[in-house]
């Protein structure tokens, strides 16, 4: 990866985690809200590869891991997995038609939560099963395929490489 | 070797250390053992993070108000109506009376519980909540107060004219609180005739669960219980934390099944109070 798109995929973390903290939180179903970072991780690995989901996945987890009162580590170990798995199947498969990457965004954000949750519980913390479990993975994985489409194009705008660069809006452009 | 073999197993590799770094992580977290160098960087990443929200959420606050509108229209609009029908009612009052009243309440109900005697000689900061907990998986809130202001890990948080939570994390500017009705919380009670109980978080917006209520144990809906202030309790005696709610008898256990209801109303706790307070050596 050049700087320019290490920078840019930085930026684009970096606003996704503001944007948890904050217009997410405001956005609620019987109190679960979006977990937007496990669709921009599955995302990133759609559209960059192996290397790139599991890299993103894991510092975008590290970083929310820093500002919640969830154990250190725990989002970055999940993400990182999923951000491969997500990257496997896009070297693998390609990055396929529209609706395969958005059936990955939704069974891999579902299947993130459901992770997290029993990872957590695992590692001794009995809360996170306690929690509506299915009710995180419907309302997270519903709202991650609807907003699917601004991830790809913004992961398409951070990794864009110097010959196919013409800009945010033209990156805007691609689906 | 062919360059895609080389190129997966690189990435096996790299995979491989990631989760290793995390596993390190969790485990140095969770035991504790490097716990200034865990809190530490969650400390400095809070000081980092809280400005840069406070100033986002000033500016996206007006979007974010708009999309909870829209996505509970429907509920919005049974609201709306019933709303419409009490107008008629209440024409004399407006908004903003409304919600100096409210803040007015959440301020009174603050002042009635400063005014406990086990805890009327301790010193106090008064915070305003700032925003819920990021993760789905924990019922915490954040306060516009940290350490600058006196507010340190451990310290006990009143709120709504009961015990709200706990300061599990402090930066400069902010402080995270876990409620009561989080998973990890645990508070010893005392209710009753002098009858003791440990009341365990099951989550936001659930009832507590009673433990450790033995099967003969007099106790019915609606029993005051207070924190108890053992020796060693992470809370000062005699602050309000809930009533009980349901009460069973389970044939062949030793214990009670009992339920109770947080006091505070957690879903909206707009002013809290943090006790500058630790528990005796």
């Amino acid at each position: 990866m050049t700087t320019r798109r290490i920078l840019r995929s930085a930026l684009v973390i970096g606003v996704f985690v503001l944007l948890q903290g904050t217009l997410a939180l405001d956005i609620n179903f019987s109190g679960v809200h979006p977990d937007l970072i496990v669709g921009l991780v599955l995302s990133a690995g759609l559209i960059g590869g192996t290397e790139v989901g599991m890299v993103t996945g894991f510092v975008a987890g590290m970083a929310i891991d820093l500002v919640s009162p969830t154990p250190l580590g725990l989002s970055a170990l999940v993400f990182s997995v999923f951000g491969f798995v997500a990257g496997t199947l896009s070297d693998r498969f390609g990055q396929g038609v529209w609706w395969f990457r958005a059936l990955v965004v939704m069974v891999g954000s579902a299947l993130g939560e459901l992770s997290y949750g029993i990872l957590g519980a695992v590692i001794g913390e009995p809360q996170f099963i306690h929690v509506d479990l299915l009710g995180i993975m419907v309302v997270v994985s519903l709202i991650n395929v609807v907003v699917c489409g601004a991830f790809f194009r913004l992961e398409r705008w951070a990794l864009r490489t110097r010959q196919s660069s013409a800009g945010l809006v033209s990156a805007m452009g691609e689906w | 070797m062919p360059i895609n073999r080389r190129r997966s197993r690189r990435n096996l590799y790299t995979l491989a250390a990631l989760v290793v770094v995390s596993v390190i992580a969790i485990t140095l977290d969770i035991t504790g053992r490097a716990h200034v160098l865990t809190s530490g960087s969650k400390s400095v990443a809070g000081d980092i993070y809280s400005p840069m929200r406070n100033a986002v959420n000033d500016v996206l606050n007006p979007i974010g108000r708009f999309l909870a509108g829209s996505v509970h229209y429907n509920a919005l609009q049974a609201q709306n109506q019933q709303l419409r029908a009490e107008i008629a009612t209440l024409q004399l009052q407006n908004d903003s009376q409304w919600y100096q009243s409210r803040q007015y309440h959440q301020l009174q109900k603050l002042l009635s519980l400063e005014k406990l005697p086990s805890i009327s000689n301790l010193p106090v900061v008064v915070a305003q909540s700032t925003s819920q907990a990021i993760s789905n998986f924990a019922a915490t809130i954040t306060i516009n107060k940290g350490r600058d202001n006196g507010v340190a890990v451990g310290d006990p948080v009143l709120g709504g004219g009961g015990l709200a939570g706990q300061v599990v994390a402090a930066s400069r500017s902010s402080a995270t609180v876990r409620l009561i009705t989080d998973g990890l919380s645990r508070v010893g009670v005392v209710f009753g005739t002098n009858e003791y109980a440990t009341l365990a978080g099951l989550g936001a917006r659930k009832s507590l669960n009673a433990e450790f209520v033995a099967d003969k144990t007099p106790v019915h809906a609606g029993q005051l219980m207070t924190t108890s202030g053992l020796s060693g309790a992470i809370f000062p005696a005699g602050i309000p934390v809930a009533r009980v709610g349901t009460v069973h008898a389970i044939a062949g256990a030793l214990d009670k099944s009992v339920t109770a209801k947080p006091i505070a109303n957690l879903q909206d706790l707009a002013y809290v109070a943090v006790l500058e307070w630790a528990p005796a050596p």
